[in-house]
């Protein structure tokens, strides 16, 4: 069985006065009915132009955009704008990072929800407001009779990102497009939505796609996790085997980061080293080998392909495959002695 | 509310309604607003006493002329202008005259007489602000009607011809003064001085009242030539407004809700981005109530501004006053409404 949104091989880059911008090269990804596929990556790896390129909002005069966005069985990049109108919102819903700036501050968000549900059905303005303020209960937004005429403004940073999930499920969408939802919230608030999407992709059977860069979120949320790098997925396996033998020096270095309250404080973070490439003059070969520390003569010539290295687990890199399921279980279980 | 009837006893219908009354007044009064706006008022009356002190110091310190001496006629002697500066108060120290001033105006609202005709100034600016009002109207009108789509589309389509075109001619009607592009325009369309015969020219003020037809045609040219800089800037203004707006993450949210990108646009961008706009104009427009100087010169238009340049050109000082507190006036109000306003359109705003 196909899954219900699947990517293939796609491109995407836009042209710019510096040079052409390859924001994503050959990115797969795939995702199932009532099941969330975790997208992990720093800033600038291509996820957030994945997810909106899967909406159609990556369409610029200076974009260019090649591949397959299979979607129930039709291409959403050979898939004219105006039909495209009836899938964004309807079919695909996306949430954004900061629901302060995301929510036009000078409608209600009441209003912006009925705009939401008017736009795809045709139903009365006062069917619309019911189903508004039971949108609104249902993301655990206390009194909603009242709060559909609040302003953005007037509610919580919690309370505006449940307005927006609101506003997102009201229309009971396939797939939901979640890009760092939890990055502008409080910690305490963040658990809270991260449950109340679980919780919906449950109740609604929708396909959850969950970008992010913090591998906290993939633990708590993720089925399936792609780890993306360069515009590209390097890794891609589900979350119970990325924490168990993470297979890709990327990953490592990725968990390596995270500070641990347990462990001995040692004189400064695990970072990285290096900086995300430019996704202008991409490094040859792997794009990853000028930050690796394992790389080899091979990185430098030739760029590893995604390939299998046991049944549900793909990588590219060129490191032995032992060698990375040795390496990989020897970083988790260090980090959870 | 349910022992509120009772207290007023049996039978209370329109006491009931008195009683709503009240009720709505206590909360209008205890609004956070209506206390903001009475604040405004207050400090807006101090502002109209500290222009016309500043007003006062400043003919007084530099003076262009003596009065006194331009009323007196060719060779004047000593006692004929001394009887003339006594007869003006201009012989009383500067602090009195101002007293004197002061007190007509707040006791009578008496702007005193001009020192050059005995004309009443009150009654000469009530005259003359009507024209004045139909010239900054009209020009506001046409400005706004060229500068927003202008600035609309161009924001829209960037780099477009289009967008070139109106973005460089707006810079060259910026950079062009009134006075200059008001004699170029009365050179080109003028109908006595002009290269081509088209509209009436420089003094052809009729009332509306009198000839309506004639008073439209008079008014084209100082209608567009006063519309030509603020049209520019508008559209500029609004170009700048338009696109940072549609850079902003709730654009990108409209979109992601499978609205089209007119409705886009139209609803959710021009809504956030015209909102200042319209404090911007309501400023601009009670600037030009106040007289447009320019305007009014080169056109020989009989409105205020022509009022307080024949002024200056006279060291009439009365006159000279009571245009500027006048035009102070309308620029302390606009603002005060223009702030309200701002408020009904911006709920994040409040105070």
């Amino acid at each position: 069985m196909s899954a219900l949104l699947e990517i293939h091989d796609l491109h995407v880059s836009f042209h710019t006065r510096d040079g052409d911008v390859h924001a994503v090269e050959g990115a797969e990804l795939s995702v199932e009915r009532g099941s969330t596929l975790g997208v992990v990556g720093e800033s600038g790896s291509g996820k957030s132009v994945t997810a909106l390129t899967v909406m159609g909002l990556t369409r610029f005069p200076n974009a260019t955009i090649s591949g397959e966005i299979m979607f129930d069985g039709t291409d959403l990049v050979k898939m004219p704008n105006n039909q495209m109108l009836s899938v964004r919102g309807k079919r695909i819903a996306m949430i954004f990072q900061d629901p302060l700036s995301s929510l036009h501050p000078l409608f209600k968000i009441g209003w912006q929800i009925v705009e939401a549900i008017q736009t795809h059905e045709n139903v009365s303005r006062a069917n619309a407001r019911k189903r508004a303020i039971e949108a609104l209960r249902e993301v655990g937004i206390p009194s909603p009779e009242k709060r559909i005429d609040s302003y953005p403004h007037e509610l919580s940073g919690g309370m505006r990102q449940r307005a927006m999930i609101a506003m997102a499920l009201v229309l009971k969408p396939d797939v939901l497009i979640a890009d760092e939802p939890t990055t502008a919230l409080d910690v305490t608030v963040q658990a809270q939505i991260l449950d109340l999407i679980r919780r919906l992709k449950d109740e609604y059977q929708t396909a959850i796609v969950m970008i992010t860069h913090d591998l906290g979120v993939i633990a708590e949320l993720a089925d399936e996790v792609a780890v993306m790098y360069a515009g590209r997925v390097m890794e891609r396996t589900s979350r119970q085997k990325l924490f168990t033998i993470p297979e890709l020096p990327y990953t490592w270095g990725l968990m390596r980061s995270i500070p641990r309250l347990d462990a001995p404080r040692p004189g400064r973070l695990d970072s990285i080293a290096g900086l995300p490439p430019s996704l202008i003059h991409l490094p040859s070969g792997c794009p990853f080998h000028p930050r690796c520390p394992y790389v080899m003569e091979v990185c430098l010539r030739v760029e590893p392909k995604l390939e299998q290295s046991e049944p549900g687990h793909l990588v590219a890199c060129h490191l032995d495959v032992e060698e990375r399921q040795r390496i990989g279980r020897e970083l988790i279980s260090l980090r959870s002695a | 509310m349910e022992n509120a009837p009772r207290a007023l006893g049996p039978g209370g219908g329109p006491l009931r309604a008195l009683d709503g009354a009240f009720r709505w007044l206590v909360n209008v009064v205890t609004s956070s607003l209506f206390r903001y706006v009475i604040r405004r008022i207050l400090w807006g009356v101090v502002l109209l006493v500290i222009v016309s002190a500043l007003t006062f110091v400043i003919f007084y310190l530099f003076p262009s002329a003596d009065p006194a001496r331009l009323r007196a006629g060719r060779n004047p002697n000593p006692a004929a202008i001394a009887a003339i500066r006594h007869s003006l108060n201009l012989d009383k120290p500067v602090y009195l005259q101002y007293y004197l001033y002061m007190k007509n105006l707040v006791l009578h609202f008496d702007l005193g007489f001009s020192y050059y005709n005995q004309q009443a100034v009150r009654t000469q600016i009530f005259q003359r602000l009507p024209v004045t009002a139909e010239l900054a109207f009209g020009a506001f009108v046409l400005w706004m009607l060229i500068g927003i789509p202008i600035g609309i589309i161009s924001a829209i389509r960037p780099r477009s011809i289009l967008d070139r075109m109106t973005m460089s001619g707006s810079l060259v009607a910026i950079s062009a003064p009134v006075y200059w592009l008001g004699l170029v325009a009365l050179f080109l369309f003028a109908n006595d001085i002009g290269i081509i015969h088209l509209f009436p020219g420089s003094g052809s003020y009729v009332p509306i009242t009198q000839d309506p037809a004639g008073w439209f045609g008079s008014m084209i040219l100082p209608w567009f030539v006063l519309a030509a800089s603020f049209a520019a800037f508008y559209a500029r203004m609004v170009r700048a407004q338009v696109r940072e707006t549609m850079s902003e993450d709730f654009i990108r949210t409209a979109r992601a809700k499978g609205l089209s990108e007119r409705r886009v646009i139209f609803r959710h961008g021009l809504r956030a981005a015209l909102t200042p706009v319209v404090t911007m104009a309501g400023l601009d427009l009670s600037g030009l109530l106040g007289g447009a100087i320019l305007t009014e010169t080169v056109f020989n238009i009989p409105g205020v501004g022509r009022y307080a340049y024949d002024a200056i050109v006279n060291a009439d000082f009365p006159p000279i006053q009571g245009t500027v507190l006048f035009s102070a006036f309308f620029i302390i109000s606009a603002n005060i409404v223009v702030d309200v306003i701002y408020a009904f359109l911006d709920p994040r705003v409040r105070y």
